[in-house]
């Protein structure tokens, strides 16, 4: 007996000094769950990560590759479960709610040690920081989006002799112009479904060329007479210019509208260009940016309508977290990753290649981004509650305008409420604490 | 070892019999300690979150609230009380149809024909198909340019326009009903043959003696010799399509205007897609308690434990 014990003891301490050797002598593993994952991206991260793995033979890195429609939900029951992996990707509008959890890890401490960080946009990265009530920076992007833009059908508008509309009524003439229901194709689909009030809201500030998002006594400006007048021109349209289906139109459903050639025109981001580029051919599209406000401005979202990623809190490696991060934000990777994906990258070397000015639906975009006229609309992403008011209240609520249920007034009216309550709690318990 | 092997100690048989007792514990453990782990922690963490204010994107309002939850759901959420009627339609309009029609397919599927091995084989191929498969494929079906069913009506002149089937007020509903169908009907066929299977053929032939009709030995043979097949297979069916998710999360989104948001949808969308897990557990403890109800209730109703004694 004696024996046996003296047998096992001498076993363990073998199994534990070679379990505990490796991990001093073998290479780091991270956890990095990316939040887009597709055919159009995945394969291109993965390639990015073999690069990163040669170049830092001490690091491993374990792809999980989460698709867009369910990332969230998987980072949310991590971080309540607290198995966070070490890095992740993140849109500007999931930080806000990891931030206050303490889940994430600001990267301002790290930043000093990485030679590119200077030639970053200081617009994006700000726009970013704007996010944190202590305006940490908790996010390192590598692309930057645009709204509200527009992709049409290039083949149909030039038929028709269109083109991109400079005002409003050119907007909707050519969305009129464009339909034949009798044929089944329509001018414009509208995003009913998942993701629309995030449309709406390009859309509405645009049009109406506000750049605030409260007054200065805590009130939404979402129900502002522009609004309305914009938000009841769309709901016009419903079933006469776009297909009944609308109402219930997510991403997929928008993107294969236009895609197959059923409706000549939708309002989406830069991250649908590689869709469109393998359904259609490239001279059968092309994108637009909303036209000018009346008030001469081009109230647009860029500067916190970024993607990139985060460290979390939980990471036992975060030195070689934000050596990752930082090799997956460099100029070269920016440009590598961007020129597939079909959005800007923040580093201003990879911005000013002559890739972005070539490509029509980017260079549109920069033109927008660096007009005098332009502003980025400091979108409230900071409130815990801005995506849950956004599916909750305001899809709901905008169906039911398409439906006839309800009037554009009182759609606004309720949306402005809860982010007027939203805005309140927040100066409340995060701002005043 | 020592058992029958004459005269033992009292002390002994005592100790004896003592691990006896214990031995069928003993075998249950391993059941028990999963039933522990993956049932009833989680089911009592549930109900332990509903008495709690639990977001994780605002920790700052995280605490104990006691009843406030359940107070709000019952009083003052609309949402609550509409998705719970949806869901009180979508199960009986479910089960009775596939109660219904899968009643006639066995019944089909029980005689004697030529080639009935692959018209078996067919009818129970989408009980294989996933939810999100069948989703996808009545996606199609269903697409309002697209789709094969708006050609075939427009072909045959029964529709002069395209309709939107899954984002219409009028169709919304039924149009995921028959999707749901399809994919459940094979489970009350396969159930409900094999109870036909069951029963003894001198039943039938008495019945012909006696110069009963079709619809006789229906009535009085075969539904009665079912009883406690339907009475399982619907039972297990409610529960199944009150929690049903996949199909209406996957065409609708519980859309338009939450038309098709059940109570588990509901669930879902308050809990996991908007992060408020203590308002959520109270819809799922509620939830929980109606089911648990209706099954005590339908298995009382309908003397389903009196007649398996």
């Amino acid at each position: 007996m004696k024996k046996a014990v003296v047998v096992l003891a001498l076993l363990l301490s073998m199994a534990m000094l070679v379990a505990g050797g490796s991990k001093e002598s073998g290479p780091v593993t991270l956890e990095f769950w990316y939040e887009n994952a597709g055919p159009a991206r995945t394969p291109y991260i993965e390639e990015l990560i073999s690069r990163f793995e040669a170049e830092n033979p001490d690091i491993k890195v374990h792809l999980v590759a989460l698709a867009n429609s369910e990332a969230k939900q998987k980072y949310d029951v991590a971080v309540a479960s607290k198995e966070t992996p070490d890095v992740a990707g993140f849109q500007c509008q999931w930080l806000s709610g990891y931030i206050m959890n303490g889940a994430l890890c600001p990267l301002d401490d790290y930043l000093a040690s990485w030679d590119e960080y200077e030639d970053q946009s200081p617009t994006i990265i700000n726009g970013i920081r704007a996010i944190a009530s202590d305006n940490k920076l908790y996010m390192m992007p590598n692309s930057y989006n645009y709204g509200p833009m527009y992709w049409a059908r290039a083949d149909w508008y030039a038929e028709k002799g269109l083109k991109a509309p400079e005002t409003w009524d050119e907007f909707f003439s050519n969305i009129e112009a464009t339909t034949d229901p009798a044929n089944g194709t329509y001018g414009y689909s509208i995003r009913g479904g998942a993701g629309g009030p995030d449309e709406l809201t390009y859309l509405m500030y645009a049009y109406s060329g506000i750049d605030y998002p409260f007054t200065e006594d805590g009130k939404s400006t979402i129900n502002d007479p522009k609004h309305v007048e914009i938000i009841q021109r769309i709901v016009d349209l419903y079933g006469v210019c776009t297909p009944q289906s609308d109402i219930t139109n997510a991403y997929k459903e928008l993107v294969a509208a236009f895609d197959s050639g059923t409706v000549g025109c939708i309002q989406h981001n830069l991250g649908s260009y590689g869709e469109h580029s393998q359904a259609l051919e490239q001279d059968q599209f092309f994108a637009f940016v909303a036209p000018l406000a009346d008030n001469g401005k081009r109230v647009a979202s860029f500067a916190s309508n970024a993607v990139g990623f985060g460290m979390f809190n939980n990471s036992k490696h975060k030195e070689e977290a934000f050596r990752f991060i930082s090799f997956m934000c460099s100029a070269e990777s920016q440009s590598y990753f961007n020129q597939i994906s079909g959005q800007l990258p923040i580093s201003q070397i990879a911005a000013n290649e002559d890739w972005v000015q070539e490509r029509q639906h980017l260079a549109v975009v920069v033109d927008a981004v660096n007009g005098e006229t332009t502003v980025s609309f400091p979108f409230p992403y900071y409130l815990p509650d801005y995506a849950a008011i956004n599916s909750s209240v305001a899809q709901p609520a905008f169906q039911a305008v398409l439906a006839g249920q309800m009037t554009v007034e009182d759609f606004l009216d309720q949306w402005a409420d809860a982010l007027t309550a939203a805005y309140a709690e927040y100066n409340e318990y995060v701002v005043g604490k | 070892m020592a058992l029958g092997k004459g005269r033992k100690s009292s002390r002994k048989s005592v100790s004896l019999m003592s691990s006896k007792s214990k031995l069928p514990y003993i075998y249950l453990l391993p059941a028990m300690i999963f039933f522990i782990l993956f049932m009833a922690y989680p089911i009592l963490n549930v109900f332990f979150y509903s008495f709690q204010n639990y977001n994780i994107t605002k920790p700052y309002l995280n605490g104990f609230v006691g009843i406030k939850n359940f107070v709000q759901v019952l009083s003052q959420d609309a949402v609550f009380k509409s998705s719970l009627l949806v869901s009180l339609k979508w199960v009986v309009s479910q089960v009775l149809l596939q109660l219904i029609l899968g009643l006639f397919v066995a019944l089909i599927l029980n005689q004697d024909f030529a080639g009935r091995g692959m018209c078996r084989a067919v009818v129970f191929a989408p009980w294989a198909v996933s939810g999100v498969l069948t989703s996808m494929l009545w996606a199609l079906i269903y697409n309002e340019n697209m789709g094969v069913l708006n050609d075939i009506l427009l072909k045959i002149g029964l529709i002069d326009t395209r309709v939107a089937w899954v984002s219409s007020y009028d169709t919304t509903f039924w149009a995921l009903s028959v999707a749901e169908l399809w994919r459940g009907l094979p489970f009350f066929s396969i159930m409900l043959l094999a109870g036909l299977q069951g029963i003894s053929l001198d039943m039938y032939e008495a019945a012909d003696v006696d110069g009963c009709s079709r619809w006789q030995r229906l009535v009085y043979i075969t539904l009665p010799q079912l009883k406690n097949t339907i009475v399982l297979s619907t039972l297990l069916r409610a529960v199944w399509e009150f929690n049903n998710v996949d199909v209406i999360y996957n065409l609708t989104g519980g859309g338009p205007v939450n038309q098709t948001t059940t109570l588990t949808m509901y669930l879902t969308q308050t809990a996991v897609r908007d992060n408020n897990f203590g308002y959520g557990s109270a819809i799922a403890v509620i939830a929980f308690l109606l089911l648990s109800v209706f099954a005590a209730l339908y298995i009382k109703l309908t003397g389903f434990s009196k007649e398996e004694e």
